[in-house]
């Protein structure tokens, strides 16, 4: 189950889509809290402007020469800020004071470089409602007037439920101003001398989230504000993306493991046919509905496979099948006609008689054994060939000589044409190879017939060849004579035909001399079969042709 | 009772005949199926013995073209024992199978059970009146005491018996009691008849005159 291709591939799929969720999941959770810290760090540094620009305010001059605070700037600030605070806009009175600065006689550039910055200051800042100021005296901050802040402003600072709070210090770390509800906030400086730019640093501390101004008097303000209830609804953020990623999770992991069924269920049927063709039932074949796919493609090859298999094995159910049918008949000579003789008393002739009947038989099984057992030794692979040096013409004589009572006897010319030709290989399995062609030939031709037996050398090979002008073999057969216990002749009785092994062996022990044995026919004018014979290295060249 | 055997292998075909001519069968052969067949269409066998591996025409064939017309028993011999070839034997209307090598006294039970079957005699030993005729022991007994016949006249009893109370032509005595090797004139069938009714008594085979012979019983 654990090792099964489908587990395997669920396992695989769970695990890459666990981590796909999950990076996903952290990087959002992550941006999701980088933009909350924004939207808070903003909101404190707005806040944090306002409270500086008013700070400058408190001491407007006589501190700093050479700078001149962005007016303007502070003032859109403000105002902004105001009005995205109080939902229900400014009231007049509340920013009548600014409202009501007279318009200033517009400083042209050429006066900003005559005029020197007290001059506009006086011009500008007249008519505000906070005098302005002495030069500061460094031991007793000025910072006396209650009303620094306008009142909407002071609502965000006031009560225990305020959403910030903030802390002035100057430069030397003496608090300026304190909202009520600010913590214990100890002093960072921020301030690096004159002529430095303003500095702004954000911190957070516990569950706090503070934003620190320094402006280039010195004094610091820092704004803060609880962020316990950011830190909660992120937390629940974070749960909802886990509970979504679970849910992704198992959608995913059911939807592959359907998926990967799916795909591996023509797997199992192929698995549960290929069982089924068994030694039995080699007849069956896998279903080719899905040819062009890659599951196809495997069931053809497998399909082929079987084609190969089925064939195999039939041609040895079959070759076994003669073998036994070919043994069984003289052993049932043998065993009926002793029977037959054993149950009465005979006469002489009678018992000769039934000893010559079970000789023959005796015989041709001997013949049929060697003849069996030569082939499954060629077919082994231990042919067991007694390889010398030869004449294969003088083999070939041999074999003429043997076989020309039979040709006599049916009235056929034999003749033989052969150039000596030097081989390696074994005399008497060779001389059996010709023997057994010569008595083909001649058994199947017709009297008065005619066969010729020739020995000579083509391409560096030797070939021998026997050709009869007889009966021929019937095109659709000539594939088959080499097979065993093939009989071209069905209408050949036992009396007269061999074993139906003779050019079987002939085949086996050309192939095992690196041979190859072929055969030509045309019905009605004859048959040739042909053995050829690789020649030894040194004589591999034709002698007229060195 | 007369059959034929149909084999290739020239030795065991002479064996086989030898045997059920020394069984008291009229046997007739032949080595290839062109042969077989047309013996097996021209006569009257009581059984065919037919081998499956046949030159010319085998065994199927032959056993095929046989049942268009005759309904004769037929044992196939054959070197094949696989069950799919026994199957396939007896499914093309071979009514027994044996496989080589027999043994002879098998091959000679099943024969006379064959032809028992075919004329619907159930059992070995056939009882008419005070005569009773052992078919597996070729014997004769009346009144329990045995009758010598001899082979000819056994067969020709056994014949009317396998067929009582039905009229037997002579041709069909001549067809199963006589081969093709036979001297007809040396076997007129009144001679054997005339035998029998001196040894088993006047009134146990009847003539039908110018039809033939019947054993009413």
């Amino acid at each position: 189950m654990i090792r099964s291709l489908r587990w395997r591939l669920q396992a695989w799929h769970a695990v890459v889509l666990t981590a796909v969720l999950s990076i996903f999941g952290v990087v959002v959770y992550h941006l999701q809290w980088q933009t909350r810290l924004h939207q808070i760090d903003a909101e404190l540094n707005r806040t944090a402007e306002v409270l500086t620009s008013r700070l400058r305010r408190l001491f407007p001059k006589g501190q700093v020469r050479n700078w001149r605070p962005p007016m303007e700037l502070s003032e859109v600030l403000e105002r902004e800020w105001l009005q995205s605070l109080t939902s229900s806009g400014p009231s007049e009175s509340e920013i009548e004071p600014t409202r009501r600065i007279p318009p200033s006689p517009a400083i042209s550039s050429d006066e900003m470089e005559r005029g020197s910055i007290e001059e506009i200051s006086e011009q500008r800042f007249g008519q505000w409602p906070f005098p302005p100021a002495e030069p500061r005296d460094e031991t007793t901050p000025s910072l006396a007037d209650e009303q620094w802040l306008p009142d909407d402003f002071t609502t965000l600072f006031e009560g225990e439920e305020a959403p910030l709070y903030y802390i002035v210090w100057d430069r030397d770390g003496v608090i300026l101003r304190r909202s009520n509800f600010a913590p214990q906030v100890p002093f960072k400086n921020l301030y690096k001398g004159w002529n430095s730019m303003p500095v702004q640093e954000v911190q957070s501390r516990g569950g706090l989230r503070e934003v620190v101004h320094c402006t280039s008097f010195g004094n610091h303000v820092l704004v803060g504000r609880s962020i316990q209830g950011d830190v909660a609804s992120q937390h629940g953020t974070g749960w909802l993306l886990a509970a979504c990623g679970w849910a992704v999770l198992t959608l995913g992991v059911v939807g592959g493991g359907w998926l990967s069924g799916r795909t591996l269920r023509p797997i199992a049927a192929m698995s549960d046919t290929a069982k089924n063709i068994s030694g039995e039932n080699l007849s069956q074949r896998l279903d080719l509905a899905e040819t062009d796919s890659e599951l196809g493609q495997l069931a053809l090859v497998l399909n082929q496979t079987f084609d190969r298999l089925q064939a195999a094995f039939e041609h040895q159910l079959r070759f076994t099948g003669d073998a036994s049918h070919e043994l069984r008949t003289p052993l049932a000579v043998i065993v009926s006609q002793t029977e037959l003789t054993l149950s009465k008393p005979r006469s002489n002739d009678e018992y000769l008689l039934a000893l010559e009947t079970c000789q023959r038989a005796g015989r041709r099984m001997r013949s049929l054994i060697d003849s069996l057992l030569l082939l499954a030794r060629f077919d082994a692979g231990h042919p067991d060939l007694q390889r010398r040096a030869l004449d294969l013409a003088e083999v070939a004589n041999e074999s003429v000589e043997l076989l020309r009572p039979l040709a006599d006897e049916k009235q056929i010319t034999l003749r033989s044409e052969t150039l000596p030709m030097p081989v390696v290989g074994d005399r008497d399995r060779l001389g059996q190879v010709v023997t057994n062609l010569l008595a083909n030939a001649i058994r199947y031709n017709q009297e008065g017939g005619r066969v010729d037996v020739r020995v000579e050398r083509v391409n560096g090979h030797a070939i021998v060849s026997v050709s009869d002008n007889g009966i021929g073999i019937p095109t659709e057969e000539l594939p088959h004579i080499f097979e065993r216990f093939y009989r071209v002749d069905k209408a050949r009785t036992r009396a007269e035909g061999g074993t139906g092994l003779g050019l079987a062996i002939c085949q086996s022990v050309v192939e095992a001399h690196g041979g190859q044995i072929t055969a030509r026919s045309e019905p009605e004018h004859g048959t040739t079969l042909e053995v050829r014979l690789p020649l030894p290295p040194e004589t591999g060249k034709d002698p007229q042709n060195p | 009772m007369r059959v034929l055997v149909v084999e290739d292998e020239p030795d065991l075909l002479r064996v086989v005949a030898t045997t059920l001519r020394e069984d008291g069968y009229a046997v007739d052969t032949a080595a290839d199926g062109e042969d077989g067949l047309f013996k097996a269409k021209a006569w009257e066998y009581d059984a065919i013995v037919l081998d499956v591996n046949l030159p010319k025409l085998d065994g199927w064939s032959v056993l095929q073209r046989v049942r268009t017309v005759k309904r004769t028993p037929v044992l196939m011999l054959t070197a094949r024992d696989t069950v799919a070839d026994r199957v396939r034997g007896l499914n093309n209307g071979a009514d027994d199978y044996l496989v080589k090598p027999f043994a002879l006294t098998e091959l000679l039970a099943r024969l006379r059970a064959l032809i028992r079957r075919s004329v619907g005699q159930a059992v070995a030993v056939i009882e008419i009146g005070d005569v009773c005729i052992d078919t597996v022991a070729k014997t004769v007994t009346r009144n329990e005491d045995p009758v010598a016949l001899t082979p000819t006249e056994y067969a020709l009893v056994e014949l009317l018996a396998m067929h009582r109370q039905k009229l037997v032509s002579r041709t069909t005595i001549y067809d199963h009691l006589f081969d093709e090797e036979d001297d007809s004139l040396s076997n007129l069938v009144d001679v054997h008849v005339s035998n029998i009714r001196k040894k088993l008594g006047r009134d146990f085979i009847s003539t039908r005159r110018g039809q033939g012979y019947i054993i009413q019983g």
